[in-house]
């Protein structure tokens, strides 16, 4: 077996403090056909401590965390939870002994309230007082977790940041023994990733075991007592964080080294033209109320603009706007000088427009499809694609085949089969395709939201290099990130974005601007904290 | 070094769910829905149906050798072969006239009066030029009733695309409308003029309209070949073409719609309008094919029957064509034994049964039964802790010893 080195071990258990293990793998398994997501995975979860799990896209985090959580059964393998033989039939049997999963992708009922979301399927709620008592336990619980949620709007009209609060209060609220987070943090604005912290903290003090999946290597150091490094399926290596830096966490995880792409200069204005143009555009929110108010700017080609600001202020409205899918209350949209104002999404693709939107999961993707299906879901709109991959009315299926595979490996995506469903691929594996196909659209403009989002470090390396190729190549691109950091290293100008307005717009060529001069514009105090927390935890991002 | 433990060997066992078993020592597993394993629990939900009624027909009302009489009156025979293709004919098309709008998530319960409104303007086309030569009057008399169809359906369109009405309850609605614009005109200026008092039935078609008798088996309806292969052409053209690609996105969400800049409007609207057209030819098949005259009877229900087999096909157009046929045996079966004294409201229970059956199947396919393995109790002892050493791979060991050197 492995080389034990005593003086570790010895500080480990000094800091587990004895504790006893409170969930136990070993050899666990599980296949899909012929894809081996899970070969023997041993772990061990002490209570009391905060446990990382690290891996690169499809290399079986989630799948493991399913099984714990009785979504999945092992094809082989044996668990143990506080000794005794564990072996959940269903979630429901996980949940009873104390498990409790925040999935990647939320599963929660779209058109249940927050409140009917937070209680659903679990018995310790008093339901006699109906909706209205149901809310006030919710608002009550809410407030305990310093989380920011109306417990009476509807799952379906909540950005993807508040549902995964929602998430992470579903499984809190259950009273766990063994939390399980799967990548949480990809959706949360620093702020909540610091509240998120502070329960787990507490949570651990409490002697429960939490296991955290995330992509951010900073997070893990920041929150983890011990790492556990899987690669395609198997344990390469387990670590006492304290030992670890980023480079090598890295470099377990990929078997590589990363380097942090730099910006570089931007060309001269003088070579660029406007692209993107917005003037007084205001745009409305599902809920009918002002979300971007009167806001003017411009994108030009050889650029990277980007906007940063706190999640809510009206970046998903803003994006949906400048790319057709949301409908613009006033104001006027100009790509290459031509009026798209009130034009649909197709118009836009026609423009040589890519969004990466920020709901990839219920926007940007047909799960149940599979890959070929969801590689042309806007191509068919672009004459010369169209052209290749139909004729007449008719869908030439092996041309699309042909396509969808010439994406998945621009996406180094873990799959080649075109008939594979989406909803079979990992969350990071999801979001490679998304980017290429993407990527494809845009001949003039991208407009890329969160564009890392549940990427692995060397992924989301990849995605920043083809995003500053793109710009090298003539592509307007316009970043909208709650990732500071990613903003701030891409950018050639930052326009700060708060309550629906440009509060202020920075340029970024030079010497990057100041942190404080951010989060002044970002509105006030709380971002104050926010601009802080962020630097607390600094390397996030390229 | 693992532990021998009784596994679940399924690779497909994706997720699961508690349901309180009826025995505590088993447990339902969800397990990745396939289509062959519901197309298997369907079939035997269609054979636990028909078990339940052949008890139903042995036990009360005392029918001898109930498989004997189903085979005589159904398959063996020429006329019963003959009577299962009249039956079978008009579900094909008015299961599709449900089903291609199920695809962008809409209900189309109004078969039944887009059936009667082809029916309709076909008699009309067809009194109107009584002379015409018999391919041009069939052609003629099955494209008006396509387009009767869709004007039927043309109200509810406008109203859901323009104002979002619920299209169940309009095209529900217009289902009786067209009854009475259908007796409307059986009673006016089209009736009968021999029937005095009895059953009220329009003038018969142009002799020339009807269909021809083709010599197989003893005389097979030439309606079934047609309705089959509209079926099988409509449904090829649903999968591979555009707007069946359009549909699919539409089908799946307003956000996804919205994203891909797909009209939404307009694929509503033309799966609305391709449905109506198809129960409105599946009214002018019936017309021309069976009853050669325009009568209350015409559909039989066939309208509200090609939901159910719409329901029971899922999304195959196979599946229309054998639960069409299923359903035309039932049908056969139920007339058959009436002349024991089996109401037809008996056959229809029988399908109500089947129906429920099936949809209970439909749900038993997304589950598997496995003895669950006992939890709790110290079964077996944990082994000591494997991993609390952190086991670092030699060569970043080396690395990060280098770093601090
Ligand atoms: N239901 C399924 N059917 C088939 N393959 C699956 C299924 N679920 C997961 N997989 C495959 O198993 C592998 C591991 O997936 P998993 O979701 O565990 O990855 P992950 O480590 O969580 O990745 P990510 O960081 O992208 O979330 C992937 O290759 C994925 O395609
Ligand atoms: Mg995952």
């Amino acid at each position: 077996m492995r080389t034990i080195d005593t003086e570790s071990a010895s500080s480990i258990r000094e800091r587990a403090g004895e504790r006893a293990v409170k969930l136990q793998l070993e050899g666990i398994e599980k296949s899909f056909g012929l894809l081996a997501a899970v070969a023997g995975v041993d772990l061990d979860c002490y209570a009391g401590e905060v446990h990382a799990i690290l891996g690169e896209n499809g290399a079986g985090k989630s799948t493991l965390m399913k099984i714990v959580a009785g979504d999945l059964q092992p094809d082989a393998g044996h668990m143990w939870l506080d000794g005794e033989t564990y072996r959940p039939a269903s979630p429901k049997q996980a949940m009873r002994r104390g498990i409790g999963i925040v999935h990647q992708d939320h599963q929660l009922v779209s058109r249940f309230t927050v409140a009917e979301n937070l209680f659903l399927g679990w018995d310790g709620a008093d339901r006699v007082g109906g909706p209205r008592s149901l809310a006030e336990q919710a608002s009550a619980i809410v407030d305990r977790y310093g989380f920011e949620l109306d417990p009476t709007s509807t799952v379906r009209d909540l950005s993807v940041g508040e549902q995964q609060r929602v998430a992470i209060l579903r499984a809190l609220v259950r009273g766990v023994s063994v939390l399980i987070l799967d990548e949480p943090t990809a959706t949360l604005t620093p702020q909540e990733v610091e509240v998120l912290f502070g329960v787990m903290r507490n949570l651990a003090t409490d002697g429960c075991a939490v296991l955290f999946i995330t992509h951010k290597l900073c997070e893990v150091l920041a929150i983890s007592a011990r790492v556990t490094v899987l690669r395609a399926g198997v344990r390469v290596a387990e670590l006492g964080a304290h030992e670890c830096d980023e480079r090598l966490l890295a470099r377990e995880m990929l078997g590589r080294d990363v380097e942090s792409p730099s910006k570089g200069d931007a060309p001269p204005r003088a070579v660029s033209e406007p692209i993107l143009q917005a003037s007084g555009v205001t745009v409305r929110d599902d809920r009918g109320s002002l979300a971007v108010d009167d806001v003017s700017f411009e994108v030009h080609s050889h650029e990277i603009v980007g906007i940063a600001g706190v999640a809510g202020n009206g970046q998903r409205e803003l994006s949906e706007a400048v790319t057709g899918v949301r409908r613009v209350a006033s104001g006027r949209v100009l790509v290459d000088g031509k009026e798209m104002t009130g034009e649909d999404a197709a118009s836009y693709v026609r423009a040589g427009v890519g969004h990466i939107p920020e709901d990839r999961l219920t926007a940007g993707m047909i799960l149940r499809e599979s890959i070929a299906n969801n590689s042309i879901l806007k191509m068919l709109h672009v004459e010369t694609d169209r052209s290749n991959l139909t004729r007449g009315p008719w869908l030439r299926r092996r041309e699309i085949d042909r396509f969808a595979r010439q994406l998945l490996v621009e996406g180094q995506v873990s799959t080649s089969d075109p008939k594979v469903k989406v909803a079979n691929l990992s969350g990071g594996n999801i979001q490679r395709f998304l980017v290429a196909r993407e990527l494809r659209a845009a001949s003039r403009l991208l407009v890329a939201v969160h564009p890392t989002r549940g990427l692995d470090v060397g992924a989301a390396d990849r995605v920043w290099r083809i995003l500053l190729r793109a710009r090298d190549e003539g592509i307007a691109v316009l970043l909208i990130s709650e990732d500071l950091d990613e903003v701030l290293s891409l950018s050639n100008r930052v326009l700060v974005l708060s309550a629906g307005r440009i509060a202020g717009e920075l340029d970024n060529t030079g010497a990057p601007p100041s942190r404080e001069h951010l989060g002044m514009l970002m509105g006030g105090v709380e971002q104050e904290a926010l601009v802080g927390s962020a630097a607390a935890l600094k390397g996030c991002g390229p | 070094m693992s532990l021998s433990l009784p596994t679940v060997t399924d690779v497909h066992v994706r997720q699961s769910i508690g349901v309180r078993s009826l025995r505590s020592r088993w447990t339902w597993i969800r397990q990745e829905p396939s289509e062959t394993r519901s197309w298997i629990c369907r079939l035997i939900a269609v054979v636990l149906a028909l078990v339940v009624a052949g008890a139903y027909l042995v036990i009360t009302v005392h029918v001898p050798d109930v498989l004997g009489l189903v085979l005589r009156t159904t398959f063996t025979t020429a006329p019963g072969l003959q009577e299962l293709v009249v039956l079978a004919t008009p579900f094909f098309l008015t299961a599709m006239a449900a089903q291609i709008p199920l695809r962008v998530g809409l209900w189309n319960v109004g078969g039944e009066g887009q059936f009667f409104a082809g029916a309709w303007l076909a008699t009309a086309f067809a009194f109107s030029l009584p002379h015409a030569p018999g391919g041009v009057l069939i052609i003629g008399m099955l494209l008006a009733g396509a387009v009767g169809g869709a004007i039927w359906v043309a109200i509810p369109v406008l109203v859901k695309t323009l104002l979002n009405v619920n299209e169940i309850i309009t095209t529900l609605m217009l289902n009786f409308a067209a009854t009475y614009w259908i007796a409307y005109w059986i009673t006016g200026s089209w009736r009968y003029p021999s029937t005095q008092g009895g059953t009220i039935e329009s003038r018969f078609m142009p002799a020339q309209s009807n269909l021809p008798l083709i010599h197989l088996a003893g005389g097979l309806d030439s309606g079934l070949i047609i309705a089959v292969a509209l079926t099988i052409a409509v449904g090829l053209a649903v999968r591979y073409s555009i707007f069946g690609y359009r549909t699919l996105i539409v089908g799946s969400g307003r956000a996804v719609s919205s994203y891909a800049g797909v009209r939404v409007r307009w694929v509503i609207a033309l799966s609305l309008l391709l449905g109506g057209a198809l129960a409105g030819a599946g009214g002018v098949l019936q017309l021309i094919g069976n009853s050669h005259q325009l009568t209350p009877g015409l559909s039989d229900n066939t309208g509200y029957l090609g939901i159910a087999v719409a329901v029971l096909a899922g999304g195959s157009v196979l599946g229309v064509i054998v639960m069409s046929c299923l359903l035309a045996v039932i049908m056969s079966v139920g007339q058959a034994v009436q002349i024991y004294g089996v109401s037809s409201e008996d056959v229809f229970i029988l399908i109500g049964l089947l129906l429920l059956l099936a949809t209970i199947a439909e749900v038993v396919a997304k589950y598997r039964l496995v003895r669950k393995v006992p939890t709790g109790g110290t079964a077996r002892v944990p082994k000591e802790p494997v991993g609390l050493a952190p086991s670092v791979s030699e060569s970043s060991r080396a690395a990060v010893a280098g770093d601090v050197g």
